[in-house]
C-alpha cells in the first residue's frame, strides 16, 4: 500500500512581519482580496453593473393643455402623467398622485375633499399635508410653468414649496 | 399458451446491458436495501438506516421534504411555463391570458399550479421552521444548519415575491411598487430613507434603482424581476439547499431520532 | 506502517449499545416520502383545476387597486406599514426578524428539549417563539379579512363601503418625551426581568440576555405602538430630524 509521506513545513523564525515568506504570502492575499473587492464593487456598487447610465423613460417635463381646460375650484386627475392639477382661480398647483409612504397612487375623494391611498390608507388634505395614516411626509408639489404656445407645463424633476403656486 | 413471465423477467434482467445500469438486483435482502440507498445517487442523501421514531409522520410531518419536492416541482412547472412567456411589458399580460384561457394545451392547469405550489412553498417552509423550533433541532451541533433554514426561507420569500410582477396585471405591478418602494426607504441606501443624504443616495443611484433598474417599474424592471426569478434566486436556493441537506448528514439528526 | 506506537495501543472496542430501534431507510422511509409527495400532487393539482391564481387587469400604474394587497405572507408586514415608517417596517423590522431567528440557536443556552416536542424543559422559548409565530399570522389574518377600501378596518362580515368616517388627525409625542419612554422601556424592560429572574441572567450572561431581551422587547413594543396608534392616534413615539418612531 502506498504511503502517504506528511512533511511539516519548516517554520521560519520570526513574526508574520519579520519572516521573510509569512509577509509575502500576507502580501499576496492582501492583493487579491483587494482586486477582487475592487471588482466586486464595480459590479454591485452603486456605479456598477445593476445601474444602468441610459434610462429610457418617460420625460418628466410635459405639457398638460391650457389653463382654461381645468374647471376653477377642482382637482383633476391625470393618470397617466400621475399628477393632479389643482386650479383656485387664476392659480395653478400641480401635486404628485405618488403617496409618500410607498408609492402609490393618491385618490382624490371629491365628497371628503382629502387624497386618499388605497394600499395602507395614507390621508393627505387638499394642499397634500398628511394628516393620517403612515404617509411620512406631504406629497410632492411639482414646478408649473407656461409654455409659448400657452400651455401648462409641469416639471416632476423639480419639487417646489407647498405654498408656490403659478397665476395666471 | 401464455407467456412464461419470468422467463421474459429474465431475457430482459440477464444481460449484460441490463446490469450495466442496474448494478444491484431487486430481491428484498438486508444487503439490497441498503444498497438501494448507497448506490443511488438521488437517493443516498438518506442513510441507510434510521431509527423507527424519526419515520413516525408526526414527529416530521415530513415538512422538509415536502418544501424540496415544492421546489423540484416549481423548477419543472416554472421552467415549462418559461416557454411560452415573454417577459416583456407589452406582451407578457397577453401571455398569462393564453395561458388561463388554455390556448396553450395545459396552460391553464400549469400557471394554476404554479402560483398555488408557491403559496403552498410558503406555508411549508414556515411550518417546517416551527417544527425545528419545537423539537429542538436547531440546538448544537446544528446551529449553522438552522441559519441556512432562515437564509433559504427569506429567499422562498423573494423567490414569491419576484414572480408577483410577472403576469404584469394590477395585483403584482403594485405589490412591487409597495416592495420596492421599502428598499428605497433604507436607511442610509435608500433615497427616501434616513440619512440617504450621507452618502448622496438619490432616486438614481439606490438600492431601489439597482432592483428596478430606473426610476419606476418599466420593462427593465419586468426583466430584472424575470431574471432573479428564474434564474438567479433558484440558484442561490439550490446552492444553498445542498449545504442546508449536507448539514443534516455531517451534524446528524437530533435527539431521539 | 511506520508508527510503533500503533500497534501498542489496543482497538478499543466498537460501542455496541442497544440504542434506538432501527430500520433500514429503503424502503419504509422512501415509501413515506413518496406517498407524501404523491399526496401533495394530488391536493395540489385538485386545487389547481378548480380554483384559478388570480390574474386582475392589465397593469396601470395611473390607478392601484382599491385596497391594494401584497401576497398574503407579506401582509403581516403590511399592517406593520401602516404603523411605523417604512424605513423601520419595510427595513429594519424584517431584518430584525430574520437576524433574530438566525440568533436563535446561538442565545438558547437551554441544553434541554433537543430533537422532541417539550414545553415544560423550555417553557420561555416555545412561548415567545410561538406567540412571535402567531402573531406574525393574526397580523396576516388582519390584512386579509379585515382591511377594506384605503386599506380601513372592516370586519368580515361587514359589507366594504366607501362611506367610512375619516380618520382623526394624528399627533406625535414631544421629542424629550419620546426619549424618556422610550430609555424607560428599554432600560426597565431589560433590568426587572434580569432582578426578577436571576438564574436566567446569569445562565446567559450579559451579551445574550442583553440581544435576547431587546428582541423580545421590540417584537411587544410593535404591538405597544399599534396600540397607541389605535387608541391614542399617536403617530411617532420618538420625533427625531432625522427618522422617526
Amino acid at each position: 500500500m502506498p504511503q502517504v509521506r506528511m512533511e511539516t513545513e519548516k517554520r521560519e523564525e520570526g513574526g508574520i512581519w519579520t519572516s521573510r515568506r509569512s509577509f509575502f504570502t500576507l502580501a499576496a492575499w492582501g492583493i487579491f482580496l483587494v482586486t477582487i473587492g475592487d471588482y466586486l464593487w464595480n459590479l454591485l456598487g452603486t456605479t456598477g453593473f445593476f445601474f444602468p447610465k441610459v434610462l429610457y423613460e418617460p420625460s418628466k417635463r410635459f405639457a398638460v393643455g391650457y389653463p382654461q381646460d381645468f374647471p376653477d375650484h377642482s382637482v383633476v386627475t391625470l393618470k397617466a402623467r400621475r399628477v393632479f392639477v389643482v386650479r383656485e382661480g387664476n392659480a395653478f398647483q400641480a401635486i404628485s398622485m405618488i403617496c409618500q409612504h410607498l408609492g402609490c397612487a393618491v385618490h382624490w375623494t371629491e365628497e371628503k375633499g382629502i387624497f386618499e391611498c388605497p394600499c395602507h390608507g395614507s390621508k393627505y388634505y387638499k394642499d397634500g399635508v398628511n394628516f393620517a395614516g403612515p404617509a411620512p411626509r406631504p406629497l410632492y408639489h411639482f414646478h408649473t410653468s407656461l409654455s409659448d404656445d400657452g400651455k401648462l407645463v409641469i416639471d416632476t424633476s423639480q419639487v417646489i414649496e407647498r405654498d408656490r403656486k403659478l397665476v395666471i | 399458451m401464455l407467456p412464461d413471465l419470468k422467463e421474459i423477467g429474465d431475457k430482459i434482467t440477464q444481460n449484460n446491458i441490463w446490469k450495466s445500469i442496474f448494478r444491484h438486483g431487486y430481491e428484498d435482502t438486508p444487503r439490497n436495501r441498503m444498497l438501494q440507498i448507497l448506490g443511488n445517487v438521488w437517493l443516498h442523501i438518506h442513510p441507510t438506516t434510521v431509527t423507527k421514531g424519526s419515520i413516525n409522520i408526526s414527529f416530521t410531518w415530513c415538512l422538509g421534504g415536502l418544501t424540496f419536492f415544492v421546489f423540484l416541482f416549481e423548477t419543472l412547472t416554472g421552467v415549462l411555463l418559461m416557454f411560452y412567456y415573454t417577459p416583456d411589458v407589452n406582451r407578457a399580460y397577453a401571455d398569462m391570458l393564453d395561458l388561463s384561457n388554455n390556448a396553450i394545451p395545459l396552460g391553464r392547469l400549469l400557471r394554476n399550479t404554479h402560483r398555488w405550489a408557491g403559496h403552498a412553498m410558503v406555508i411549508t417552509v414556515c411550518f417546517h421552521m416551527l417544527r425545528v423550533f419545537l423539537t429542538g433541532s436547531y440546538k448544537a451541533p446544528r446551529q449553522f444548519n438552522w441559519v441556512l433554514g432562515v437564509i433559504l426561507l427569506v429567499l422562498t420569500l423573494l423567490l414569491s415575491f419576484t414572480g408577483y410582477l410577472l403576469p404584469w396585471d394590477q395585483l403584482g405591478y403594485w405589490a412591487i411598487t409597495v416592495g420596492t418602494n421599502m428598499a428605497g426607504a433604507t436607511p442610509f441606501a435608500g433615497y427616501q430613507g434616513p440619512f440617504a443624504e450621507l452618502f448622496g443616495f438619490t432616486i438614481d443611484n439606490d438600492i431601489r434603482f439597482g432592483l428596478l433598474g430606473g426610476t419606476s417599474i418599466q420593462a427593465p424592471a419586468l426583466l430584472r424581476a424575470y431574471v432573479w426569478h428564474c434564474i438567479g434566486l433558484p440558484a442561490m436556493a439550490g446552492g444553498l439547499m445542498i449545504l442546508h441537506f449536507w448539514r443534516i448528514r455531517k451534524d446528524g439528526f437530533s435527539g431521539r431520532l | 506502517m511506520a508508527n510503533p506506537e500503533a500497534t501498542t495501543l489496543k482497538p478499543e472496542p466498537r460501542q455496541t449499545q442497544p440504542g434506538p430501534e432501527k430500520i433500514h431507510t429503503w424502503p419504509h422511509l422512501v415509501a413515506k416520502e413518496f406517498l407524501c409527495a404523491l399526496l401533495f400532487l394530488v391536493v395540489i393539482l385538485l386545487y389547481s383545476y378548480y380554483v384559478d391564481a388570480p390574474l386582475r387587469e392589465l397593469a396601470n400604474p395611473g390607478e392601484p387597486e382599491n385596497p391594494a394587497k401584497a401576497p398574503w405572507y407579506f401582509l403581516g408586514l403590511q399592517e406593520e406599514l401602516v404603523y411605523f415608517d417604512p424605513w423601520f417596517a419595510g427595513v429594519v423590522l424584517p431584518s430584525l426578524i430574520i437576524i433574530g431567528l438566525m440568533f436563535i440557536p446561538y442565545i438558547d443556552f437551554n441544553h434541554k428539549g433537543n430533537g422532541y416536542y417539550t414545553f415544560g424543559e423550555r417553557k420561555f422559548a416555545v412561548t415567545t417563539f410561538s406567540f412571535g409565530f402567531l402573531l406574525w399570522y393574526v397580523l396576516i389574518i388582519m390584512g386579509v379579512y379585515c382591511r377594506g377600501p384605503f386599506w380601513a378596518w372592516f370586519w368580515p362580515w361587514e359589507k366594504w363601503t366607501l362611506a367610512f368616517p375619516t380618520p382623526p388627525p394624528l399627533w406625535s409625542l414631544p421629542a424629550p418625551v419620546g426619549v424618556l419612554l422610550l430609555l424607560a422601556y428599554f432600560g426597565l424592560g431589560t433590568w426587572l426581568p434580569a432582578r426578577r429572574w436571576k438564574d436566567f441572567y446569569q445562565q446567559l450572561g450579559p451579551v445574550k440576555y442583553g440581544v435576547t431581551m431587546f428582541l423580545l422587547l421590540t417584537m411587544i413594543g410593535t404591538i405597544l405602538k399599534m396600540g397607541l396608534r389605535l387608541g391614542f392616534s399617536i403617530k411617532y413615539v420618538l420625533q427625531t430630524p432625522w427618522f422617526n418612531i
